[in-house]
């Protein structure tokens, strides 16, 4: 089985509330080859956040496995990520005012990012972080500028460079446009695209929205309350849907 | 919302009265380890600080006794529990009678002296917010906001000191110290204390109210009664003094801890032989048990005002508690 | 390079915040600068010692003696000033000493998993913000003493827990936004991630808050010492200079005068800035 670089088995998920257990993913099993891409769909409360959050690590699966490039991350034994796998899956996530520190200049949350992970001198580690942030549309001034200034759509492209400082294999997207407007998510998505094929990443893409999906991934896998409807190549399952269900979320999006 | 935590702690309850009664409860005790705690922060001996070096070692013991030092930590504190819990604060140092006496003998004093300011404060900022928030943009908002600020950063000793020589020493319309006799009569000798107090009090409700209506007035259905022609107390009452209830009585603990502070002052000033001027003799005088006792009282008085405003605030919106 | 570029263009800066900061806060930076002048220069230009006696002891306000001398014959107007230096001083600590502890106490209870820890620190606070301040300042200084130094104590184990509260608040919220598991990513410590990243966000809250706090402390500081309780005579100090010129309020009232004119002038100034910097914090 080896050459895969995601291989997730049977994988529940149980959110424990006071009143009541919320099984938020039953069963679902997903593997991914370096460099391709796995959308992830369904309406809000399907379970796929939660899947996002488990492959990231920030989430416990009650029961199945978890393997990035070969390491058992999550499951039975496993120990979690450790620094020999933890840069290779990094996450974006919805809300671009919550994801990054309130107080940080941009450029400092890169270099911190950088230099956490590789031993370089100040100078050129500033150097990288700019030309990381460049790569993502943010000027040198907006960088060095506080956060105040910047727009959800800004926002959101520093937390994809910080994402890709480690230099990552995998980019968990968790539904990364959907509080952007229509230009700033348009512009993202193309953003996602570029690195995605320029860096060879992987992308686990996320979102309400099958017409993105389409846009970036081969695969999809469609999710509702907790369960895997539909599975299969993304051209394959949006234009031949067998699930009612899908069918509707197709139409949604193209409406 | 507040009254659900305490401190990280979920009260397994959903009456929210009884929610704010165990919240108070917590918060009472809490405040009985501060104020116990307090007499241990020493870096000496109380007892040896209290009799000098010179004295005997069966003195010093005795004295340590009286203080309740002897005995592990526990055991000074589980017998101050059990003390505290039968009406026992202990001695004080300095008069040899028990605390709780003295504290009994000073505490009409002192709430005669919050009542009458808690009435001047609201008798002056509801008229002064009412009038501030009809007219935001007027000169009179305009000095309110900086005689507000004025008012708040005027020490209330400056302020006792030169209300006494001016109605009292120069007008000759105030009695120049001291107290004779209860409410009503005591009005003689409470109004200018009281106006003291209420001076440095009145902006920080006014700014509250004003706040409240405020808010209130940017709500459609005032512009309805406003048309609909409900006019004069009517109006006032129901669309700019209720609705400000609620942020008022959420101050209220606020309020009453702040009115403890300026009392202890202001007392001094005038000479009214409250808690306050108990608590400044008690501290010139090392009375360790007296301290503790009024400083105790003070804050179990505070946690009691609140959860009473507490309740209230639920009775009024039963949508806070929840 | 840079060091030299942003210290030519501090001065700049400064400059442009001042004005960029409402009327109001103009005011009261204006008014704090001339004190803090006033109390630096005065003691040394005034033709009179702060210690030593210069005329008649209660002597009433003249041309050479604007504020009168106290109850000792000393120059009113010198010693008000000479008492900036002190009252500031311990004012700054009093504030800066609580902040850091309580913004650190409470930032970690916000930040831990420990329910026992976030309670207790939760129920302490809530215990000490319930005392009036006045009193259990009155309290802790009853224990250790007085002075300048038992003040700044009795005024940090009293307000600390304001802050601490604040902080916890704040913390509270912080943890729970993505950028906390974003950094988790990264592979960042716990450790890292609460000092570099949640503390500095609870900090930039509770300096706000100190600024408006530096109005109590000021007023604190003077009532202890007006109480007997804070700094002793024959340190220049408002607050016990008041004292004293309560003793002669009917024959010379011009003792305290001059003192609490100054200081309510030092609260008010201080007042403006920090109801500035509240509303903008809220804003």
């Amino acid at each position: 089985m080896a050459g895969n670089l995601i291989e997730v088995t049977d994988l529940h998920v149980t959110y424990r509330t006071a009143s009541t257990d919320v099984l938020a993913v039953r069963g679902l099993n997903l593997t991914v080859g370096a460099g391709q891409s796995t959308g992830i769909v369904g309406e809000s409360g399907s379970g796929k956040s939660t899947v996002a959050k488990a492959l990231v690590g920030l989430v416990p699966p009650t029961s199945g496995s978890i393997r990035i490039d070969g390491d058992l991350v999550a499951g039975e034994r496993a120990k979690g990520y450790h620094r020999g796998s933890r840069w290779k899956v990094q996450m974006i996530f919805q809300d671009p005012y919550g994801s990054l520190d309130p107080r940080q200049q941009p450029l400092d949350a890169v270099l911190e990012a950088i230099q956490h992970w590789r031993k370089l001198s100040k100078a050129q580690a500033r150097t990288e972080a700019l030309d990381l942030l460049k790569s993502v549309g943010i000027t040198e001034r907006q960088a060095t500028s506080g956060l105040r200034a910047l727009s959800g759509g800004q926002r959101q492209r520093i937390s994809i460079a910080r994402a890709l400082a480690p230099s990552p294999q995998v980019l968990v997207a968790d539904e990364p446009t959907s509080s952007l407007d229509q230009s700033a998510q348009a512009a993202i998505l193309n953003l996602l695209r570029r690195i995605q094929a320029e860096r060879g990443l992987s992308v686990i893409f996320i979102s309400h929205d099958l017409g993105l999906v389409r846009y970036l991934t081969e695969d999809v896998i469609v999710m509702k309350d907790g369960f895997v409807v539909e599975q299969g190549p993304t051209d394959q399952v949006l234009h031949h849907p067998t699930q009612e269900y899908t069918q509707r979320l197709i139409a949604s999006a193209l409406a | 919302m507040q009254a659900r935590r305490v401190g990280g702690l979920r009260l397994p309850t959903r009456s929210p009265l009884l929610r704010i009664i165990a919240r108070s409860v917590l918060v009472a005790v809490s405040v009985t380890w501060v104020s116990f705690s307090l007499m241990r922060l020493t870096p000496g001996d109380p007892a040896i600080l209290l009799l000098g070096d010179q004295a005997t070692d069966e003195l010093i013991a005795r004295m340590r006794e009286q203080l309740g030092l002897n005995g592990t930590y526990l055991e000074q504190l589980g017998r101050y529990l059990s003390q505290l819990a039968q009406g026992d604060m202990g001695k004080s140092v300095v008069f040899g009678v028990p605390v709780t006496t003295l504290i009994a003998q000073a505490v009409p004093v002192t709430l005669q002296l919050m009542l009458v300011s808690i009435t001047m404060t609201v008798i002056l900022a509801v008229p002064i917010a009412v009038y501030v928030s009809l007219n935001p943009k007027g000169r009179g908002a305009s000095a309110f906001l900086v005689l507000a600020s004025l008012f708040v950063s005027t020490p209330a000793f400056f302020t006792g000191l030169l209300a006494l020589l001016i109605a009292a020493v120069w007008l000759k319309i105030a009695p120049v110290a001291g107290i004779v006799g209860n409410l009503p009569e005591a009005i003689t000798y409470l109004w200018l204390p009281s106006l003291v107090i209420a001076l440095a009090l009145v902006p920080i409700l006014a700014r509250v109210l004003i706040a409240s209506i405020t808010d209130t007035l940017r709500e459609e259905f005032v512009e309805v009664a406003i048309v609909r022609g409900v006019r004069g107390w009517t109006f006032a009452w129901r669309y700019l003094i209720r609705p400000s209830i609620a942020p008022t009585l959420s101050l209220l603990s606020y309020i009453v801890g702040t009115l403890f502070a300026s009392a202890v002052v202001v007392e001094l000033v005038f000479n009214l032989p409250g808690t306050g001027t108990l608590l400044v003799g008690a501290v010139s005088g090392r009375d360790y048990p007296l301290v503790q006792g009024i400083v105790l009282f003070s804050g179990v008085f505070v946690v009691v005002i609140g959860a009473f405003a507490d309740i209230v605030t639920v009775r009024i919106d039963p949508r806070v508690g929840r | 390079m840079t060091a030299v570029a942003s210290a030519m263009s501090l001065p700049r800066s400064m400059a442009r915040r001042f004005r960029l900061l409402p009327g109001s806060a103009r005011a009261g930076v204006i008014i704090i600068t001339a004190i803090v002048a006033l109390g630096l220069l005065v003691p040394i230009l005034s033709p009179y010692d702060l210690y030593e006696q210069v005329g008649k002891a209660n002597a009433a306000p003249t041309f050479e003696h604007p504020f009168g001398l106290d109850s000792l014959g000393r120059d009113i107007l010198t010693r008000s000033f000479g008492a900036v230096r002190i009252d500031i001083v311990v004012a700054i600590v009093g504030v800066m000493i609580p902040l850091l502890i309580g913004t650190v106490v409470g930032g970690l209870a916000g930040t831990t998993d420990l329910r026992i820890v976030r309670g207790g620190v939760g129920l302490l606070v809530d215990g000490i913000n319930a005392f009036p301040f006045l009193i259990l300042a009155l309290g802790v200084i009853a224990v250790i003493g007085t002075g300048a130094q038992a003040m700044i104590i009795a005024i940090a184990f009293t307000s600390w827990a304001r802050y601490a509260k604040l902080a916890r608040t704040r913390a509270a919220v912080l943890r729970d936004l993505d950028f906390v598991s974003a950094l988790r990513l990264l592979g960042y410590s716990r450790a890292r991630i609460t000092v570099r990243h949640i503390l500095p966000n609870c900090f930039s809250e509770t300096v706000a808050y100190g600024v408006s706090d530096f109005t109590l402390v000021i007023l604190t500081v003077a009532a202890l010492s007006f109480l007997g309780a804070g700094v002793r005579p024959p340190e220049p100090e408002w607050g016990s200079m008041m004292a004293d010129g309560r003793i002669y309020l009917q024959s010379a009232p011009w003792i305290l005068v001059g003192p609490g004119i100054v200081l309510t002038i030092t609260a008010f100034g201080v007042s403006l800035i920090g109801e500035a910097l509240k509303d903008r914090s809220r804003g």
